[in-house]
């Protein structure tokens, strides 16, 4: 066909292509998750090489140059105590990345884990860790974020455990329905009639299988989880000062949001972006992933 | 024991338990197969064809599915009692099986490669290099071009007919000494269905794998088995050799499945037999035999008793009333 070269192309990628390739052709044609995924790449990048773009020691205090408007010394200001606001950013990109794949991690890991065998056995197995999740979910997830870390105290590793701890219940319901939904399937009775082993029937056949929603809601959490660090670290419980995070340069500055509002505006937009990236990008990667529109069934 | 007897399923009974009640899916099977041999298993849909094959690979899901009694011996080992870990052994290794829909027996986020050689090195305590040696001289002998550009594509990347010929590659791969087919055509089109059906018939030749082959067409089974068991309500009705199962048929419901095929020898506008009635309901079995209700030959002990299967004549078995006298009792 000479008319839709580009359809052909598509086509021929399909023929010879893994499904993670296939995912990658249906993501690019979404404009929405390309910029979500170039906002996510570049925030990686920033965090990744903080160091290397910071023009400051994102903790040096320097009190004679207190409340400076941006200029092109500081490109977004200095705080109360003169500490350079652009480099404070770039640095607290690294705390909210590490925070959000960190904690994100624990979730995914506990939920799946959890999932995956409340799913796969089924019976009073499942309806205990169930009725555990149940219980979890139960508690409003910020506020039971906010009580382990007032237990706990502000630290990184505490921040970690606890946005992991509250957000696992989610994952796991979603790893338990398509478990559910997989085991059933033809191909995991021929993996038993060939003499494979619940373990490798699990981690081989099925959670590949299931695992795809997941991928997609961990990267619409991740987002929520940056935030929620933000609203921790602004109560005083998240990062501890002075290193810099998004949400405690939001609480210092909010003393100040009238005459020297860059202390409020660049944290607010740094994390309005990172969470709006990887909002884009869970939404793209949700219709790359769709069945519903699976273009090898339309060929 | 018969040196040559590879399986014997005796007086089998699996149950399912639903909220309507149990379901007795195979209510009394009793079958043979020798080495090398292959056996057909014909019966309508819901006579218990599957299950008699799921629980001898001891597949049935747990709960709902119960294996009440019976024996299957297979190779000396009775299965029904072999322990979780001997079973993992013997599936896939000394007994594979090939299932209907190859559409969906393959998984889809594995290559084709990584499934056969998943048995392989379960089994053979084979490395990957080997596994992946023998799973492209498997692809090879069940005839797909290019095994070895072949063997790293996904399942979507096949057409129904070379699936089910990766199945068979893959179910044939350990050379199990049984293999149990479950319909493997029927999913397919005409044209194909012989092709996979020769491409079965000469494997079998090659490696003396016996096959318990489960199928609707008895035209398939007059061109490929040995021996043939008839199935009906989940009962085994009637065994013997293929010759005499079309020459001479004992029991009235294989009379009625015979009687109910089109012929293309007869010249004239006859019309086809069906069987009248319906088969009985599994929750509710008749207290006689299964098949009284819709038999014409039907005495009163019929709806009394259940018949015992008998070997009528030599290797000829049957389960009806109608031998009473002749026969002898078989154990």
């Amino acid at each position: 066909m000479s008319t839709n070269s580009d359809a052909d192309k598509t086509l021929e990628l399909y023929e010879t292509s893994s499904l993670f390739l296939e995912m990658w052709v249906r993501l690019k044609r979404n404009r929405r998750a390309i910029f979500g995924l170039f906002l996510v790449v570049f925030l990686i990048l920033v965090a990744l090489f903080a160091n290397v773009i910071a023009p400051y020691d994102p903790v040096q205090i320097a009190l004679k140059d207190s409340l400076k408007e941006p200029n092109l010394a500081h490109l977004m200001g200095t705080d109360v105590l003169g500490r350079d606001i652009f480099s404070r950013i770039i640095y607290g990109a690294r705390a909210s990345l590490i925070i959000g794949v960190v904690a994100t991690s624990i979730s995914v890991v506990i939920g799946v884990i959890i999932g995956a065998f409340s799913g796969y056995y089924g019976g009073w197995l499942d309806s205990l860790m169930m009725r555990i999740t149940d219980i979890f979910s139960a508690f409003p997830f910020f506020l039971l974020a906010i009580a382990i870390m007032t237990f706990l105290g502000p630290s990184l590793l505490n921040i970690f455990f606890a946005l992991g701890i509250v957000g696992w219940t989610n994952y796991a319901r979603l790893v338990r329905g398509q478990v559910i939904l997989v085991k059933e399937s033809k191909y995991i009775e021929a993996a038993r009639s060939i003499g494979a082993k619940d373990r490798r029937i699990i981690l081989r056949h099925i959670l590949p299988n299931a695992i795809a929603p997941v991928i997609v809601y961990t990267a619409l959490n991740i987002g929520g989880v940056i935030l929620a660090e933000a609203g921790l670290s602004f109560l005083g419980l998240g990062v501890r000062p002075p290193a810099p995070s998004w949400g405690s340069m939001l609480a210092e500055g909010k003393d100040f949001i009238f005459n020297a509002s860059w202390l409020v505006v660049w944290p607010g937009v740094a994390i309005f972006l990172t969470v709006l990236g990887y909002n884009l990008l869970g939404d793209g990667l949700r219709n790359a992933l769709d069945p519903r529109l699976n273009l090898r069934r339309i060929k | 024991m018969d040196q040559e007897l590879l399986l014997r399923v005796k007086e089998l009974r699996t149950n399912f338990h639903t909220d309507a009640g149990v379901i007795k899916a195979a209510d009394g099977v009793n079958l043979e197969i020798r080495i090398g041999e292959t056996l057909g298993v014909v019966g309508e849909s819901g006579s218990g064809k599957s299950v008699t094959a799921m629980s001898i690979m001891r597949l049935i899901p747990m709960p709902p599915g119960k294996i009440v009694s019976g024996e299957v011996m297979f190779d000396g080992k009775d299965l029904l009692k072999a322990s979780e870990d001997e079973l993992m052994r013997i599936r896939g290794n000394d007994i594979a099986m090939i299932f209907q829909d190859p559409m969906t027996s393959l998984n889809p986020v594995l290559t084709v490669g990584e499934q056969i050689m998943e048995a392989i090195m379960l089994h053979q305590k084979a490395g990957r290099t080997e596994a992946k040696k023998k799973a492209v001289e498997m692809l090879k002998r069940v005839g797909i071009p290019e095994a070895e550009v072949r063997i790293d594509n996904y399942p979507h990347q096949f057409s129904g007919g070379m699936r089910q010929r990766v199945m068979i590659a893959m179910a044939l791969s350990c050379n199990p000494k049984l293999l149990i087919a479950d319909e493997p055509t029927t999913a397919l089109d005409v044209t194909i269905q012989a092709q996979i059906l020769d491409l079965m018939n000469d494997l079998k030749r090659e490696s003396g794998t016996a096959i318990m082959l489960i199928t609707h067409d008895l035209g398939i089974v007059a061109e490929l088995c040995q021996k043939v068991l008839v199935m009906y309500a989940g009962n085994t009705v009637e065994y013997t050799d293929a010759v005499s199962l079309f020459t001479k048929p004992m029991h009235p419901y294989t009379w009625g499945l015979l009687g109910s095929l089109p012929k293309l020898d007869v010249w004239a506008k006859q019309r086809l037999e069906p069987i009248q009635g319906q088969p009985p309901d599994l929750r509710n079995l008749p207290q006689g035999c299964n098949f009284a209700q819709r038999c014409n030959q039907k005495k009163p002990i019929c709806e009394q008793q259940k018949p015992t299967w008998l070997e009528i004549e030599a290797g000829h078995f049957v389960s009806c009333f109608l031998y009473k006298e002749e026969g002898k009792r078989h154990d």
